[in-house]
């Protein structure tokens, strides 16, 4: 309850910080006010909302996962981009299968996919004891690169002069939800599943149990009979699976395609997801929506606004991480 | 000849954010953060050279920007104990905001400044004699920047092997319960490292936009921090090492941009492939590189 | 007679949170005198030093420096007043030279070191003071007896004249600690006064002049050397009269439950092994001794199966599956690692949890991965209960016990189930001489009663008191092996520095 308390708090102060700066920098209220409302209080506006919500999950799950077993794996914005190429590849070999068939393979592409680009990083680390901060890191810059000539040539959209894929065929677009304007989607059900499913995994199988215990001493753990190398490779894989997933809400069902540049930093939001969360799988279903929602209302900001840009959010973000990061000082602080 | 000068000209911001990588790793905090304050010490010298007009004062308020953000590294690490890799993506992030903020709220734009005018930037410097030779010349008549980035990695070696300074630093990073024992704040000396580190790493974004590209465009680090990281392991946190590491990647990049007007066959090689060069060579050096065991003791327990 | 002590504390009063360090402490040391410090482990003799250095401040009662009352706020104070402290564990940076050790924090330079000077001037104590080291070895490279050289000289180029030496022959050999003594004497005939903490009754009334008891955080008294027997100072420190072991003779047949067939490796943070072999026989406790860094880490990391090897190990007469060692260890390997807290424990965890690791996998407490919370819990009180560790709460994280319950904790994890062979490394460092005698009755017992334990300590008098036979490690080989009770401890030390081959 403490937990949810501080929360709230948490989501009380990085919106009315927002409204100070942007206050600051010149923005008139009244457009402050109106794009609040237009976040939280439209239909078309919430719907956004659930759609950067969604992707945020399963980051944030990715990312937790492997804060969990003490590893940092940052490469979720390059394991996403792989994911979601990935439909549009299995749709462009294979547009005629069944409609259930369709979906299943989508979304079990898009994580594969994820997990594979997470495993170059996830062995040099498990293995070769090669860090995996900066392995991740130009992966990602490689990933960037890679997917980007895949959109613009291999898989290109010969209808559109815009840089992005061409359309999934309807066996792989997911159901519509209530937000029919937006594209927000059925996916969201599928992230709320697996954040359910990994509470369990995480507290309640062994191989959480091993996980967190290789994460909090892997000397101990190890000595206590745990696989070091196994586990870690284990615990990347998925992680990298996770956030292949956010292929599933972007194309599946959002956009149908693949949008040169489409993530506004998924895998590093992602990370702010699961520090707020203290990498929580059920608290990162809030903070994702924090989050998610604070990237609509700076969108919508930039549109009503002419003084910000949507930027604000990512400076909000750092902001964010930073009072959560020194967590430990503050409540030093207050006792 | 011109792939020689292009090298040396990519590498100069790679061996001035790598070196105040080596410090502030040296002394036992990881910094993940080059990219970040590149970034801003970026923005700050476009911004100032051209609202003021004048280099200089862009060189110093470019410094200054950096240095501050480096300063916030330090805080946050030091003084509430936050993990450092979590501190350092977090300023990568403040960066990747705040510079388009800025810049939007300065000039209009969230994606570039204006041009810098010609006067404020960094004018090439002609050795007496060296500068005339033929051919080899024109190595001798770069801006002063680069001239300070050839000598830098033997003075921080100087420094760290030889000064009182340097050698607290060492300590900082290999035996900080010892250094506290002696009676020395070790917090002060990671601080002054820091900041130092903090002063070189400035430079390569000063560099970057007053010398390089003559503007500031958004994101144009472009994951230059990170490869200076690279650098900094594949060299063992030692200086001269990481000095040859930048100038390695300093001529992939140069290679990339050569290739870019190649045509194998009758088709040119795509684009985005040649971009994730420097990218692939930074990962296969890391990949490639034995740790050895002359990381900084204090990473032992929690390593980068 | 506070006139003419050098050093006096007045009802000095410590607490860290709920535990007591040190309450009521008041004594006083005498100019130039070589004064003891003993107690058990946890008795408050370091903490009462470390606030006189200036480490931490008391939270009430005065200390006087030349009847002047001082509160030092750093040990930098400390220094500049002439008091010095050599630590448990040394205080010195791995990666550089002696003489770089010697002068960090008072480099007498500015800008640039001036090497030349420097290494006059600490040549120049060496020769006053009877060292011989050479100022430019990395000091990672250096035998334990020679680091602690440096830690002295450190105190001497800093100009101190009252040195503390906290436990200092802790991981010493026998010949490393006589050479450590005449060392001292010399310094103390020189005019320095040395403080001496130290749990090794012999020491203490040998070398010192008088000495302060301590026991749980109280001073019980200050005696001079001579009026006392070590059995009395003994029950003393105890309050009762010390527990007797009983060792048996091994009834039946004993069978190998470990052999080790020249064994082979690479250094890690000691020696590599060297074609080492042993084995060890149910029955029988098997104890290693011999000085820090001849290979012990590598062994223990070898048969913990995480580090690699030429050779052959077999355990229960079949060759040791490195691969598996979660299996190995239901099979009945049982491991007490040297360090708890790095290795025995995951701090962050509860105590619940820390009880089944290694076993997390088994009935009771998973099966098919998943978990079975109320198994572990009834575990988890069962073990508190058999192993009287307090405070009484499974959740608590490991973190919140002290290092005798920790200790229990590892212990009573390891022999959960049945073992037929336990790898002890120092199980009773660190830990105070009540919960040190429980350990070593259960030790002993499980002996008794068929396990093969290989001890590995730096406490000779342990190994004796608990091994059946006695095994000395040098150089990464068993050079020399004895049954306990034909050793005597002197011999033993010097098969230990290679004064015998």
């Amino acid at each position: 309850m403490k937990q949810a308390g501080s929360l709230f708090l948490m989501f009380l102060i990085a919106v009315g910080t927002a409204f100070l700066i942007l206050l600051l920098i010149g923005e008139q209220p009244s457009t402050l006010i109106q794009a609040f409302r237009y976040t939280f209080f439209t239909r078309f506006g919430l719907g956004y909302s659930f759609y950067y919500t969604t992707p945020l999950i399963f980051t944030g799950l990715a990312v937790a996962v492997c804060f969990h077993a003490g590893l940092f794996n940052i490469g979720a914005e390059g394991q996403l981009l792989w994911g979601s190429i990935a439909v549009v590849c299995l749709s462009h070999f294979f547009p005629d299968l069944p409609r259930g068939f369709a979906l299943f393979s989508g979304i079990l592409a898009a994580g594969l996919a994820g997990s594979l680009w997470a495993f170059i990083p996830a062995y040099f680390k498990s293995y070769r004891g090669i860090h995996e901060v900066v392995t991740t890191l130009l992966l990602n810059l490689i990933a960037t690169a890679w997917v980007n000539y895949l959109i613009l040539y291999t898989f290109k959209n010969p209808e559109s002069q815009a840089a992005e894929t061409e359309l999934i065929t309807i066996g792989y677009r997911l159901p519509q939800t209530l937000f029919a304007t937006t594209p927000a989607n059925s996916s969201f059900f599928l992230a709320v599943l697996l954040t359910v499913f990994l509470q369990w995994v995480l507290f309640k199988t062994t191989f959480g149990f091993e996980i967190r215990a290789l994460g909090e001493n892997a000397r101990a753990a190890e000595l206590s009979g745990i696989t070091r190398s196994k586990r870690l490779l284990q615990a990347f894989l998925l992680s990298g699976f996770l956030s292949g997933l956010v292929g599933v809400n972007e194309v599946m069902g959002g956009e149908y395609k693949v949008i040169e540049g489409f993530s506004p930093g998924y895998g590093f939001t992602g990370i702010a997801v699961a520090l707020l969360a203290r990498n929580q799988p059920l608290v990162i279903l809030f903070t994702s929506f924090l989050l998610g929602s604070l990237q609509n209302f700076s969108r919508e900001l930039e549109f009503f606004g002419d003084v910000i840009s949507k930027e604000v959010a990512w400076v909000l973000q750092a902001l964010l991480i930073f009072a959560v990061g020194t967590r430990k000082w503050w409540e030093k602080k207050w006792n | 000849m011109e792939l020689i000068l292009a090298t040396l000209r990519l590498a100069t911001p790679l061996i001035f954010a790598s070196l105040g990588g080596v410090l502030c790793e040296r002394a036992g905090i990881a910094t993940i953060c080059l990219e970040g304050i590149m970034l801003v010490a970026a923005f700050a010298a476009g911004s100032t050279a051209v609202i003021s007009g004048s280099s200089e004062m862009a060189l110093f308020i470019g410094v200054c920007s950096g240095c501050f953000l480096m300063g916030l590294h330090e805080l946050l690490t030091q003084k509430a104990d936050a993990d450092p890799v979590v501190s350092g993506m977090a300023i990568n992030i403040l960066a990747l905001g705040l510079t388009p903020l800025l810049s939007k709220f300065f000039f209009d734009s969230a994606t570039n400044t204006p041009s810098l005018p010609p006067t404020t930037r960094l004018h090439p410097v002609p050795l007496p004699l060296l500068g005339d030779l033929p051919t080899v010349g024109i190595l001798f008549k770069q801006s002063f920047l680069i001239y300070i980035a050839l000598l830098l990695p033997f003075v921080v070696h100087v420094l760290l092997k030889r000064s009182v300074l340097g050698r607290r630093i060492h300590s900082a990073g290999d035996g900080p319960e010892a250094l506290s024992a002696a009676g020395v704040s070790v917090h002060r000396v990671r601080a002054l490292a820091l900041w130092i580190g903090g002063w070189l790493t400035s430079l390569a974004g000063v560099y970057l936009v007053l010398d390089h590209t003559g503007q500031f465009l958004r994101d144009m680090t472009a994951g230059r921090g990170f490869i200076a990281l690279a650098a900094v392991i594949f060299g063992r946190w030692q200086p001269i090492p990481v000095f040859l590491a930048c100038l390695f990647f300093g001529f992939s990049e140069a290679l990339q941009m050569v290739l870019q007007n190649v045509s194998v066959g009758s088709k040119t090689i795509p684009l985005q492939w040649l971009q994730s060069i420097p990218y692939l060579v930074a990962l296969a050096i890391l990949i490639f590189s034995r740790k050895g065991n002359k990381e900084p003791r204090v990473f032992r327990r929690r390593p980068v | 007679m506070i006139d003419t002590a050098l050093i006096s504390f007045q009802d000095v009063n410590k607490s860290f949170g709920v535990v007591c360090a040190n309450e009521h402490v008041s004594f006083e040391i005498q100019k130039n005198s070589f004064h003891g410090i003993v107690g058990e482990n946890g008795a408050g003799k370091s903490t009462i030093m470390r606030m006189l250095y200036g480490m931490f401040s008391p939270d009430s009662g005065h200390i006087f420096l030349q009847g002047e009352r001082i509160h030092f706020k750093s040990p930098n104070e400390a220094i500049a007043r002439g008091i010095g402290m050599v630590h448990q564990h040394f205080m010195l940076v791995p990666t550089l030279t002696v003489w770089e050790n010697i002068v960090l924090g008072d480099e007498r330079s500015f800008g640039f070191l001036k090497k030349q000077e420097l290494i006059q001037t600490i040549d120049q104590l060496q020769q006053d003071f009877g060292f011989s080291l050479n100022l430019e070895r990395i000091v990672e490279d250096l035998a334990l007896g020679e680091k602690q050289q440096v830690e002295i000289l450190k105190l001497l180029y800093r100009k101190s004249d009252v040195l503390i030496l906290d436990e200092p022959t802790a991981l010493l050999t026998p010949t490393e600690a006589a050479h450590l003594f005449e060392r001292l004497k010399l310094l103390h005939t020189q005019g320095k006064t040395i403080v001496l903490i130290s749990h090794k009754l012999r020491e203490i009334l040998e070398f010192c002049e008088r000495f302060t008891v301590m026991r749980k955080g109280t001073v019980i008294g200050t005696f001079e050397t001579g009026g006392i027997s070590e059995s009395e100072l003994a029950q003393t420190l105890l309050g009762r009269q010390p527990l007797t072991l009983k060792k048996n003779v091994p009834a039946h047949e004993p069978s190998p439950v470990l052999r080790v067939h020249k064994v082979s490796s690479t250094p890690m943070t000691g020696m590599g092994l060297n074609q080492l072999s042993l084995v060890v026989r149910s029955h029988e406790i098997v104890g290693i001794a011999g000085i820090e860094g001849q290979g012990q880490e590598e062994l223990v990391r070898i048969l913990a199966q995480l580090h690699p090897f030429e050779g052959s190990i077999e355990f229960l007469e079949e060759p040791l599956n490195t691969r598996k060692r979660y299996q190995n260890r239901q099979r009945g390997f049982g491991i007490i690692p040297p360090d708890r807290q790095e290795e025995g424990l995951i701090l962050n965890f509860s105590a619940a949890d820390n009880l089944i690791l290694g076993h997390h996998r088994e009935l009771p407490f998973y099966s098919k991965g998943i978990r079975h919370s109320q198994a572990i819990e009834a575990h988890a009180q069962h073990q508190f209960t058999q192993f009287e560790i307090t405070p009484k709460n499974i959740d608590l994280p490991a973190s919140a016990f002290s290092g005798g319950n920790q200790q229990k904790l590892v212990i009573s994890r390891e022999t959960q189930i049945p073992l037929r062979f336990l790898l002890a490394c120092h199980p009773t460092r660190g830990v105070d001489l009540g919960a040190m005698e429980h350990i070593h009755q259960h030790l002993v017992e499980m002996a008794n009663n068929g396990l093969g334990i290989l001890l590995i300590s730096s406490d000779l008098d342990e190994l004796l008191k608990l091994s059946h036979r006695v095994l000395v490690l040098r150089e990464g080989a068993i050079v020399y092996q004895e049954d306990a009770e034909k050793i005597t401890f002197s011999d033993l030390g010097l098969w230990i520095t290679g004064a015998r081959k």
